[in-house]
């Protein structure tokens, strides 16, 4: 199973979290939201080009607005990789992050 | 009133519009006009303004990086299947790559050479301002790079525009030179310079320092050669040497060594000494003459000035020297010039010699530069050749990879990815053939340098800007291989091309078209050798009108009248007794190279100079020309004194039908009217494609005013036991002669050498023919058995329904002699004029027929019913069951 990167990982929560309204704009505007920064569109839309040839999302379109100009949504899920993907990667965190507050406090201590 | 300030600008959206697909780009838009009111409804106009440049800046890279890598993984793939087809396909590809190296390894060769004789003269670092003066005399109808010596300073002082200018005297003038030390002795081609010359020109001094090594009048500067040559290893600063021009002497200290002129300079010298010298050893007067073109002029203009302006100022310079420049001004209008002067002083930038034919002096090796262009054409018709080849194997093998073809474009394939992978497998071809190209271009640069007489090196292979020129013909002959096949097949459906059906309706006109071209070029190519060919064994086969075996040639090594004849008299005498020596004589020029000088009128022509040669006794003998009238000059007749001899084509050119005792008028005050008193058959002067001339043979021995010395002393040779005789000889002159070195030429090998130019021409015209034939053949053997393998079916179903091995031959060939024929058509007229125009060069030449034609047209023909013969039969043969449980 291939391992996410952080970027990966938080669009692929950023997109659970936002249910079905997860589209290019939400996405960037929730991201913006949790890291203070600003990503650009650039690397966004790489990011989810990628994640969708890798199976982990899936596409479908919605109805154009006048916001867009006219334009219909492409909205993003995740499929059930994709959730699998995740899963793994908690698993992961989980295990190496355990007890970190307790270990990282004995580590400085020492120091 | 304000334009909808909701939406963002369009014009920026264009580069992303760029690099992102068509299908992403609709909603990339809908996201940014979306994000572009939510800020401005935020944060204002002039904010968002600035946040959407931005953006857009940020937007690109990453998308760009994209692109790249999945490119990257792409070409991945494109690699694998490129081996995969190579694999399958070993003959096509073979013969692909082979066709691509020869093609690649001869454009090299050509290249090399052409940058080569491009670069003559370059490498001095003013060449651009270095000019040589040239004069051309309209009364002797000669021009060449030489003025008198002291028209050189005057022409600086009168011109400013000249910022400086160096005095080169070479060998052409009247002495040759000997050097020697201690037992060494041989002659040498020296150049008289002046002491700026270094500084004037880039030519690199190794010892000694370039201001002052040619300073003093005693200084002699060596090359590399010539002091290996005289003092081996060791240092030759410092040692003396002894130089003799004539009967004079002077010993010489080496003050330096130069490197040998590179291959690339047209002035070439083995050793240097002060135009100072040029008193002692050629007369005190000789600064102060003006009269007579010895001395070569090499001007730096300044760059303010211009070449044009300048020369329009000669004719005054000429005009107001005229005083000391002739001393008997000529009326007589065939001797003047348009503008009504007797000479013309031009200006010729130095780096142009190389390639000047008709001009004498100073250059050691010209070339025409029509061969340059000749050989471009070659080389880019095979190279088309080969492009041709490839691109109709890759269309035929479509019906193959049809299948290929069909699926990726099921799969999304867009039309641009599948152009580009078979770039890339045109690439890979070209790779590997380039690699092998240089191979063989190693391996051919040899042979190459023997024919074209040149010495190219083999670090000019690896020269920068030469493998630059090769990598652009190579990518260009890639893109256009790749292009004409990957623009047609990669429109067609992709379900016809799942199922094999692959028609090649329409593409197979274009291939058709194809092979026609690929046919004609090796016609044309084809039908030149053999032109060629002909040309060359004609002028070869020509009667040279004298016996040049057994014929040996010994330069008597001095200029002036008198003592050469002594020299010619007093070795004649000594040998005459000697068995194996049959007779002996001496002669102005070698006879069948130019002669010079003179002129004069008989029978009311005037015979133009450049027709007159000093001989004596015994030369008609010696030489074995044939006399049709008269006699040869006798010590009976002491009027022979003043006789001459002609050849028949002066009778020609005259229109004389009783040439015995006509006088040939020579003006009586330069020299004496002669008496013809013999006739002799016409014999090859300068070379053998030149027409023969009209020539006076005379024992005039000249005036204090007019020097005719007997520069060559022939000597035939009874033929056996040659070396003996040839010691014996030798033996001889350093007996009488221990000052000169004895220097000497078999005429037979003479002769063979002018013919080495031919040659040249037989050799590059048989080669490139063969590489024609030798590609064509190979296309053709891929086409056709891919065009049969399409057609398989057709053929098992013929044969099932009872067509002969033989109907079926007929019909598969016929289509393809068809194609001949509308080939030789094209290419016939093309030859014909390309032949013509090559053969003006040469005034001796054979008559273009027809048979070249037909003989051409009936060896392809002969060739390609061969080579689909063996294909077709091979079909033929086969069990029809077998194509047929293909479907």
């Amino acid at each position: 199973m291939k391992i996410l990167t952080r970027h990966e990982e938080i669009v692929l929560l950023t997109i659970l979290r936002l249910k079905d309204r997860a589209y290019l704009v939400t996405i960037k505007d929730m991201i913006k939201k949790y890291m203070d920064r600003d990503q650009s569109f650039g690397t966004l839309y790489v990011s989810l080009k990628r994640l969708k040839r890798y199976g982990f999302l899936s596409e479908s379109i919605g109805d154009p607005t006048a916001k867009r100009g006219g334009k219909a949504v492409k909205y993003y899920r995740l499929t059930r990789d994709g959730i699998n993907a995740l899963k793994t990667i908690q698993k992961l965190h989980n295990a190496i992050w355990d007890d970190f507050s307790e270990i990282a406090n004995e580590y400085t201590e020492k120091l | 009133m304000r334009s909808n300030s909701k939406k963002p600008p369009r014009i920026c959206l264009w580069p992303i519009k760029k690099i992102i697909p068509e299908n992403d780009f609709r909603f990339f838009v809908g996201d940014i006009e979306e994000s572009y009111s939510n800020m401005l409804e935020e944060k204002g106009r002039i904010f968002t303004y600035f946040w959407f440049w931005l953006q857009i800046a940020k937007t690109i890279p990453p998308v760009i990086i994209d692109n790249s890598l999945r490119s990257l993984m792409m070409i991945n793939n494109y690699f694998k299947i490129a081996i995969r087809n190579f694999k399958k396909h070993k003959i096509n590809s073979f013969i692909n790559i082979v066709g691509f190296s020869f093609g690649i390894a001869f454009s090299y060769l050509v290249l090399i050479y052409i940058n080569d004789e491009i670069s003559y003269d370059k490498f001095h670092e003013n060449s651009d301002s270095i000019y040589t003066v040239v004069s051309t005399s309209y009364r002797f109808d000669h021009t060449g790079r030489r003025l008198p010596y002291p028209v050189c300073s005057a022409l600086k002082e009168e011109y400013p525009e000249i910022k400086d200018y160096t005095r080169i005297i070479g060998r052409h003038g009247r002495y040759t030179t000997i050097l020697g030390y201690e037992k060494q002795l041989s002659n040498e081609i020296p150049l008289f310079a002046d002491p700026n010359f270094f500084r004037f020109f880039s030519f690199r001094l190794l010892e000694g320092n370039p201001d002052n090594v040619l300073l003093s009048s005693n200084s002699i500067v060596l090359t590399e050669k010539t002091a290996l040559k005289y003092f081996g290893e060791e240092d030759p600063l410092g040692k003396v040497l002894t130089a003799t021009l004539g009967s004079v002497q002077k010993d010489l200290i080496v003050t330096g060594l130069a490197e040998d002129p590179p291959s690339n300079s047209s002035i070439k010298f083995d050793f240097l000494i002060n135009t100072e010298n040029i008193s002692h050893f050629r007369g005190e007067d000789f600064p102060t003459r003006w009269i007579g073109y010895t001395t070569s002029m090499l001007i730096l203009l300044d760059e303010s000035a211009s070449k044009n302006d300048l020369e329009a100022k000669f004719p005054g310079f000429i005009d107001k020297y005229s005083g000391v420049m002739f001393r008997n001004p000529t009326t007589d209008p065939s001797h003047l010039g348009p503008d009504g002067r007797s000479i013309k002083y031009t200006l010729e930038n130095i780096q142009d010699i190389h390639f000047s034919q008709n001009i004498s002096g100073l250059a050691s090796d010209v070339n025409d530069i029509d061969s340059l262009y000749i050989f471009s054409g070659i080389a880019f018709l095979i190279l088309i050749l080969v492009c041709f080849n490839y691109t109709n194997i890759m269309m035929s093998s479509i019906s193959e990879r049809g299948r290929e073809i069909g699926i990726r474009k099921v799969l999304g394939a867009v039309r641009k990815q599948m152009t580009f992978q078979f770039l890339i497998e045109t690439f890979i071809y070209l790779f590997i053939s380039v690699v092998i190209g240089i191979l063989l271009t190693l391996l051919f640069i040899g042979s190459f340098n023997n024919i074209m007489n040149k010495q190219l090196e083999i670090g000019a292979i690896f020269d920068l800007i030469n493998l630059v020129f090769l990598s652009l013909t190579v990518f260009v002959t890639g893109l256009i291989s790749t292009f004409i096949p990957g623009l047609s097949f990669a429109r067609s459906e992709p379900v016809s091309n799942l199922s094999g059906k692959f028609k090649i309706s329409k593409k197979s006109a274009f291939s058709k078209a194809l092979i026609i071209v690929q046919f004609s070029i090796s016609i044309v190519l084809l039908v030149s050798m053999i032109v060629m060919g002909r040309q060359i064994m004609f002028l070869q086969e020509q009667d040279i009108g004298f016996a040049k075996e057994n014929l040996v040639l010994i330069e008597t090594l001095d200029r002036r009248s008198e003592i050469s004849e002594g020299i010619l008299t007093r070795f004649k005498d000594r040998i005459r007794e000697e068995p194996g020596i049959i007779s002996a004589t001496g002669s102005g020029s070698s006879f069948y190279r130019i002669s010079y000088g003179g002129g004069g009128i008989v029978n009311g022509t005037r015979i133009s100079s450049g027709s007159s040669n000093r001989v004596h006794y015994d030369f008609v003998k010696t030489a074995g020309l044939t006399l049709t009238a008269g006699r040869d000059f006798s010590r009976d007749f002491s009027s022979d004194a003043t006789a001459a001899i002609v050849n028949e084509k002066l009778l020609e050119v005259t229109n004389l039908k009783d040439p015995i005792g006509t006088m040939i008028m020579n003006g009586g005050d330069i020299m004496p009217d002669f008496k013809i008193i013999g006739v002799v058959e016409d014999f090859m002067q300068a070379s053998l494609d030149s027409e023969v001339k009209p020539i006076i043979m005379h024992m005039f021995p000249g005036t204090p005013r007019v020097n005719l010395p007997i520069n060559y002393i022939f000597v035939r040779i009874s033929g056996e036991n040659v070396l003996n005789t040839i010691e014996y000889l030798e033996n001889t002159w350093k007996e009488l002669f221990p000052d000169k070195p004895f220097n000497y030429n078999f005429v037979d090998e003479d002769v063979e050498r002018s013919l080495g130019e031919f040659r040249k021409w037989k050799q590059i015209a048989v080669h490139s023919a063969f590489l024609a034939i030798l590609v064509t053949g190979m296309g053709l053997f891929c086409i056709t058995s891919l065009i049969i393998y399409a057609r398989i079916k057709e053929i098992g179903i013929r044969k099932v329904l009872g067509a002969s091995p033989i109907r079926l031959f007929y019909h598969m060939t016929s289509e393809f002699i068809l194609l001949v024929l509308i080939a030789s058509i094209i290419a016939c007229p093309i030859g014909y004029i390309l032949m013509d125009n090559w053969l003006q060069n040469y005034s001796n030449r054979v008559d273009l027929g027809f048979q070249e034609f037909i003989l051409t047209i009936a060896l392809t023909f002969l060739l390609s019913l061969s080579i689909i013969s063996y294909q077709t039969i091979k079909t033929a043969i086969a069990n029809p069951v077998d194509s047929l449980r293909y479907e």
